[in-house]
């Protein structure tokens, strides 16, 4: 079954996502004493208000939306590659994890060689192993060393 | 009255060689922990403390005072530079200084940014010394029912902020307020939307949100672009530019000023709630608001007068009553009590040597981070030319580092991500970041009080029309709800009536 174009916005999924995800805790808000319930009562009621007025004006008012947004858009939208983007994310996740498994100054190599191999430009490998080399021991001296933040405390690796 | 001889004991006592030398590393230290995001003055001041054991009460607390205050325009260094606040009161510094960045004028949003911070400081510095306890009378007045409704006076300027955005603004508003709701309701001490998970029963973490929110989705947009932040050579010249175009704005200045340091009197309203404030109403003030948001100087100034002027002003309660005025007061107050220096009416005359110490080291420090700011901040600048390849992962490693040694924790990691996902997500949508950020952080202090006043009026919502304070900020409230949407139509009634 083909689902209109509409149904595939990122806005409407995302204030779709958020008028079912303000629903549901409006429910659960139910089960708090009473006077811990009215704030967030309250405020979900708000958003929910808000975001079913958005929902009805996108669906069948779009005209409406247009005037009060469109431009806003417009100047927001950043030309960006999506290959890049997604790349990022992985190297961000990635450096976490290695972080988690082996202490956060591992974070710092991670992240550098992560960038300098996936999104870095050629040639330029000099500059950014120095640039690598030169955090990590400012991590080690500072941070470890002299600070005593638990950099080196990790799930494979604890010598804290 | 203070005897004059206490107050001149303090000043000299400021400039001893030793004191001198630990003023001057605060400074240096507050500027990097305020460039690195997410290291504010409380956690700058908390990585430092390890190295004034042994020091005198006095010395301590100049080194302290250097980190509290240089950490503010550090924080305005990586938001007008790369974007980045380095705290979350220098979010209201990137709304403009940012597009000036990226316009070539960093050099001239730099120089702004020390001037008016340097103003903020040394005019907050002489208020806080001379009019300390009058000020933290009046802050006094402010009841429950008061601070509720000056929490959503001070939300009600999302109106004019989003004013161009309604819908997403309003949207962005209650995604805030709703994330103020997780955690451990502070009056009845009920656990709220935490899903099981312990690590959110002290609430939605601020400093790891804010990170996420400007840090990391800042690091997803750069590298995407794959190019330097600013293509444009900064020029020399800009600085002075900046320190000049500063007093070009006296009465954004003074009411800048006004707006922080009186916000900074008043417990619990933080830095950025200032600089939002002091940024809101030049909006307002202006004649062209469209300006605002791409690289206005005023933007710039107020932000930075607020915050700056702010930072004193949360000294005011913290000296005076024991309250502070913010999170950076906070730690403030305890290394104040540690080193044995206990707050209060009395604290001006019994440990008068080292309090007026302190002001004399904020006064210098102001000074200096001006010089700072108009001589070596160009070499800062230079960060806007780096390769993104490079300063990419520097922005992500000191990010992540910022929102783990909080609490040594990955589970904040976790979240910074989610955040940085957010911010993304609404900065390529048109959704505001600001009115999330805005939210967030006054939602606590308005239902805090909301419900403290009711409790007090046994239910009864007269309490919130019962003083004329009340009656004031119920008016201001409203009419800057209205007056965004009004004043074009007011425009165009004027235009045909002529």
């Amino acid at each position: 079954m083909l689902i209109p174009k509409k149904f595939k916005e990122p806005v409407f999924l995302f204030n779709g996502f958020l008028l079912g995800a303000f629903i549901v805790m409006h429910h659960q808000a139910s089960r708090f004493p009473e006077r811990a319930q009215k704030f967030p009562k309250f405020v979900l009621g708000l958003g929910i208000l808000t975001l079913t007025l958005w929902m009805v004006a996108y669906l069948f008012f779009p005209a409406l939306l247009k005037f009060t947004e469109g431009q806003a858009e417009k100047e927001d939208e950043v030309a960006g590659n999506r290959s890049r983007y997604y790349w990022s994310w992985f190297c961000i996740a990635g450096s976490i994890v290695v972080g988690y498994l082996f202490g956060f100054m591992f974070v710092v190599p991670a992240a550098f060689l992560s960038y300098g191999l996936i999104l870095g430009e050629k040639g330029k490998w000099v500059s950014l192993m120095t640039v690598m080399l030169a955090m990590t021991l400012c991590f080690y001296i500072v941070f470890y060393r002299t600070l005593h933040i638990p950099v080196l405390n990790g799930v494979f690796l604890n010598i804290d | 009255m203070v005897p004059f001889d206490i107050i001149f004991q303090g000043i000299a006592a400021t400039f001893t060689v030793q004191n001198l030398f630990l003023l001057l590393l605060g400074l240096i230290v507050g500027v990097v922990v305020g460039i690195l995001p997410g290291i504010g003055p409380a956690a700058g001041m908390v990585l430092v403390l390890p190295f004034s054991v042994g020091l005198q009460a006095t010395s301590a607390l100049v080194l302290m005072s250097g980190v509290y205050l240089a950490s503010s325009y550090g924080g305005s260094v990586s938001a007008i530079l790369v974007n980045t606040p380095g705290e979350s009161a220098s979010a209201a510094t990137l709304l403009d200084g940012y597009p000036m960045t990226q316009r070539g004028r960093g050099a001239e949003a730099l120089g702004i940014s020390a001037t008016a911070g340097c103003l903020g400081a040394v005019f907050g510095v002489l208020a806080l010394a001379f009019t300390a306890p009058l000020l933290a009378s009046l802050a006094l007045r402010f009841g429950p029912a008061e601070n509720c409704l000056l929490a959503l006076f001070a939300l009600s300027v999302i109106s004019a902020i989003v004013k161009r955005n309604p819908i997403k603004g309003l949207i962005s508003a209650c995604i805030g307020l709703v994330l103020a709701t997780v955690g451990a309701d502070e009056v009845s001490n009920s656990i709220r939307f935490t899903f099981g998970l312990e690590a959110l029963e002290d609430g939605v973490p601020f400093v790891q949100t804010m990170i996420g929110l400007f840090a990391i989705s800042q690091v997803l947009t750069l590298s995407e672009q794959n190019q330097t932040i600013s293509s444009v050579e900064l020029a020399g010249s800009g600085f002075l530019t900046g320190f000049k175009t500063t007093f070009k704005h006296p009465l954004t200045l003074l009411r800048s000023f006004i707006i922080g340091l009186w916000i900074g009197a008043l417990p619990a309203a933080g830095r950025s709630t200032a600089s939002f404030m002091a940024y809101a109403e030049e909006i307002r003030a202006a004649k062209d608001k469209s300006q605002f948001g791409k690289g206005n100087p005023v933007g710039v100034i107020a932000a930075e007068m607020g915050n700056n002027a702010c930072a004193m002003g949360d000294l005011i309660p913290t000296l005076s009553l024991g309250i502070p005025g913010s999170v950076g007061a906070a730690v403030f107050l305890g290394i104040m009590i540690i080193f044995g220096v206990i707050p209060g009416h009395k604290v001006f005359i019994e440990q008068g040597k080292t309090i007026y110490a302190l002001f004399t080291a904020f006064f210098i420090e102001s000074l200096l981070i001006l010089a700072l700011g108009l001589t070596y901040a160009k070499y800062f600048a230079k960060i806007t030319l780096v390769r993104n390849d490079l300063i990419v992962p520097i922005i992500l490693v000191f990010s992540l580092l910022g929102s783990y040694a909080i609490q040594n924790s990955f589970f904040d990691l976790l979240i910074t991500a989610v955040f940085g996902a957010l911010g993304y997500f609404m900065n390529k949508h048109g959704y505001s970041p600001v009115p999330l950020v805005l939210a967030l952080v006054l939602g606590p202090m308005l239902e805090k009080n909301f419900q403290r006043a009711l409790i007090m009026s046994d239910g009864s919502y007269s309490i919130f029309a019962s003083s004329g304070i009340s009656l004031v900020l119920v008016a201001l409230t409203f009419f800057s709800l209205i007056y965004p949407y009004l004043s074009p139509l007011l425009k165009r009634w004027r235009i045909r009536s002529r």
